[in-house]
């Protein structure tokens, strides 16, 4: 290597590295509390996936099987009723957020903490660069989460996660996937947009977003501060006398969606070529709209204040009763 | 301020006082930290931040292992380590009256499991207690056991006594008739339960009937609330179940919905929260009663699937067609290797048509 080849390989490198620290302490505060705007896949947050929805899913045939063997029965077990979600909830819940740092005493951010939701725990964004537990390590529904920031961008990683569900339907998330969430601020927004990885029971990454903007008034609300939980007796599961899934998915249940919505049941079972626009494109002739159904403002949307989440959700629900 | 305080401590002493508590307390905890492992060593898992940063959050702290040759050991309570083997998972609990020992590894790694369990503790092995019947649980025994020593001498001299089910026992026998002594269960029981006091806790050794094999033992240490389940649990795949020597689907429900109901408890009524009694499987990460429900669930559905062919007339190769492990096969299941999920579904099949063919006898 002659020594002008050498001179601007460190140059190259002393810039390099530069710009890394830069990168790696810049920092935008999130803390503070944040307001969810329930319009992006509104139905999958709020009231919920209907029971064969699985479109623009990359599950593979072992995810679909056992979330056509889901009910939701299972979540009323006595063992299971004060479990959360898993950790990728943050960005598909209908909830909104508290966001507030940990500083040692020197001023350093040790870590920021997203508090947890009615049914989700709590999450810790380690910012001090220590590694990830051990394989053999407890795991958590919450997992175990580190952060870095590039840039304005703090991008976190989330390993150790218990088993769990990616929808409310039961396409399952297995422990060993790695979620990723990518947050940023803008001004008044937070972003965060979540990706799951999951080489278990999806074949590609499935990635979804959640927008929040800023509300001091969420912090403390009952939103954001968690709940207590006593289990009671719900469904006679106990001493072996039975686990609520079904041996055969009922017919009703498979054709929910062609049903209700008119979407292709190939649509419908999911899968990784179902996330792409192509897809849409190839099945078009085969999307039948059913009779009579409601195409615009059905149920309605987010409430024109943007800040009635729980009541649109019953809100919806009843609509959905009255417009099946 | 407290009246009767007002009475004892000058108006600077609240500070002062304070200070005091203060600095007990730090002591305190240091004095803890070192306790463990016993003989004034560096303890061999540490955290990386301070103490106070945990506290502000509500994860657990984060649980880092140390490999030491071929064995992994991650202290998962003050007196509690679970040890990594050939992925195998061992426990060792230790205190002031000595180390127990619950399961051992693979006669190929001998070497290193003493030298683990040396590191962990330089006290006297006490006990050892084998989990079931199989020659991958007890390949050590007689290196630890003679390692060890008993608290009274027996037919063994010293040597740590091996605590099993007569089953184990039973089946150690029907395989093998030339085996050390010192390899062999020692202190055989046959009541559901056997317990002893030891390092300040109850510990109790309990009988899992007919669930892996017809000897399992599930091991509770009360005070730290710690269950270690042999080879009754294994996250890493489905649960082998060893039919020739005993074992069935309904003896492994019935030991997963023990554990469920009597065992594992969760932090409640506060959710969100991780903690709770700590499970030690046979094989994987540890667990909490989170991990115990999934398993139980996944085993109890397959068991109704594969009933339910079973009555409606199908044999073997029908119901290893219907696919009732569907749904649970990339996360637990395999193609290939020494526990295949066709094994499995056999294993399940064969053990509820015994069950049947019981049944009708009677």
């Amino acid at each position: 290597m002659n020594n002008r080849y050498r001179f601007h390989c460190s140059l190259a490198m002393a810039c390099v590295a530069l710009l890394g620290s830069n990168m790696a302490f810049a920092q935008v505060s999130l803390a503070g509390g944040w307001r969810i705007w329930n319009q992006q896949d509104n139905k999958i947050r709020a009231p919920g996936p209907d029971p064969d929805s699985f479109y623009g899913l990359p599950i593979n045939e072992a995810a679909r099987d056992a979330a056509l063997a889901y009910t939701a029965e299972n979540i009323s077990e006595i063992d299971r009723q004060c479990a959360p979600w898993p950790v990728h909830y943050i960005t598909l819940m209908p909830f909104s957020v508290e966001i507030w740092p940990t500083k040692n005493l020197d001023g350093t951010v040790v870590a920021w903490n997203i508090g947890g939701s009615v049914d989700r725990a709590p999450i810790t964004i380690w910012m001090d660069g220590r590694p990830h537990p051990s394989a053999q390590a407890a795991n958590s529904l919450a997992g175990f989460t580190t952060g870095v920031w590039r840039g304005d961008t703090l991008v976190t990683t989330t390993t150790h996660i218990q088993d769990g569900y990616v929808f409310r339907n039961g396409v399952p998330s297995s422990d060993q996937e790695v979620f990723t969430m990518i947050i940023t601020r803008h001004e008044n927004w937070l972003t965060i947009t979540g990706i799951v990885h999951d080489p278990v029971y999806l074949t590609a990454p499935y990635i979804t977003s959640a927008v929040f903007s800023v509300d001091p008034t969420i912090i403390g609300s009952h939103e954001t501060l968690g709940a207590t939980c006593t289990p009671e007796e719900e469904v006679e599961t106990t001493a072996g006398v039975g686990v609520p899934s079904y041996l055969t998915p009922p017919e009703a249940m498979l054709n929910f969606a062609t049903t209700h919505h008119g979407i292709p049941q190939e649509a419908a079972m999911g899968g990784e070529q179902t996330m792409y626009p192509e897809f849409a494109k190839a099945i078009r002739g085969s999307f039948h709209i059913p009779k009579g159904y409601c195409t615009e403002d059905c149920c309605g949307s987010q409430g024109a204040d943007g800040r009635s989440a729980m009541g649109f959700n019953i809100a919806v629900l009843m609509c959905r009763e009255s417009n099946p | 301020m407290n009246p009767i305080l007002k009475l004892a401590v000058p108006p600077w002493g609240c500070s002062a006082l304070a200070l005091i508590a203060a600095l007990s307390l730090s002591n305190a905890h240091w004095a803890r930290a070192d306790e463990f492992p016993p003989g004034g060593k560096e303890p061999l898992v540490g955290t990386a931040v301070p103490a106070t940063a945990e506290q502000a959050t509500w994860q657990l702290p984060a649980q880092y292992s140390r490999d030491l040759g071929d064995v992994s050991i991650l202290q998962v309570r003050p007196d509690i380590y679970l040890l990594t083997v050939d992925n195998q998972n061992d426990v060792v609990e230790t205190g002031w009256q000595g180390t127990l020992v619950v399961g051992t590894a693979p006669a190929t790694h001998c070497e290193a499991l003493v030298a683990a369990v040396r590191a962990i503790s330089e006290g006297p092995v006490r006990y050892l207690v084998s989990v079931n019947g199989d020659e991958s649980r007890i390949g050590c025994n007689t290196p630890l056991a003679v390692a060890g020593r008993s608290f009274t001498k027996g037919t063994l001299d010293f040597a740590a006594p091996v605590i099993s089910h007569q089953n184990a026992l039973l089946q150690l026998l029907a395989t093998e008739q030339n085996r050390p002594a010192t390899t062999l269960p020692s202190e055989i029981y046959t009541r559901p339960v056997r317990s002893m006091y030891m390092n300040d806790q109850a510990i109790q050794v309990i009988w899992a009937p007919a669930a892996h094999s017809s000897g399992d033992s599930m091991v509770v240490f009360r005070r730290s609330d710690v269950v270690v389940t042999g080879d009754i649990m294994d996250t890493t795949r489905f649960p082998v179940i060893d039919v020739a020597h005993g074992g069935s689907i309904q003896g492994e429900l019935a030991a997963m919905n023990r554990l469920l109901s009597e065992l594992a408890v969760a932090v409640s009524p506060k959710w969100q929260r991780p903690g709770g009694t700590l499970i030690v499987p046979g094989r994987g990460q540890l667990c909490n009663q989170v991990d115990v429900s999934n398993y139980r669930d996944m085993l109890t559905i397959i068991r109704d699937r594969v009933q339910d062919l079973i009555a409606r007339g199908k044999n073997l190769e029908q119901v290893q067609a219907a696919n009732p492990a569907r749904g649970y096969t990339t996360r637990y299941g395999a193609t290939s290797g020494d526990w295949t999920t066709s094994q499995f579904i056999a294993a399940v099949y064969e053990s509820l048509i015994q069950e049947r063919r019981g049944a009708k006898k009677k």
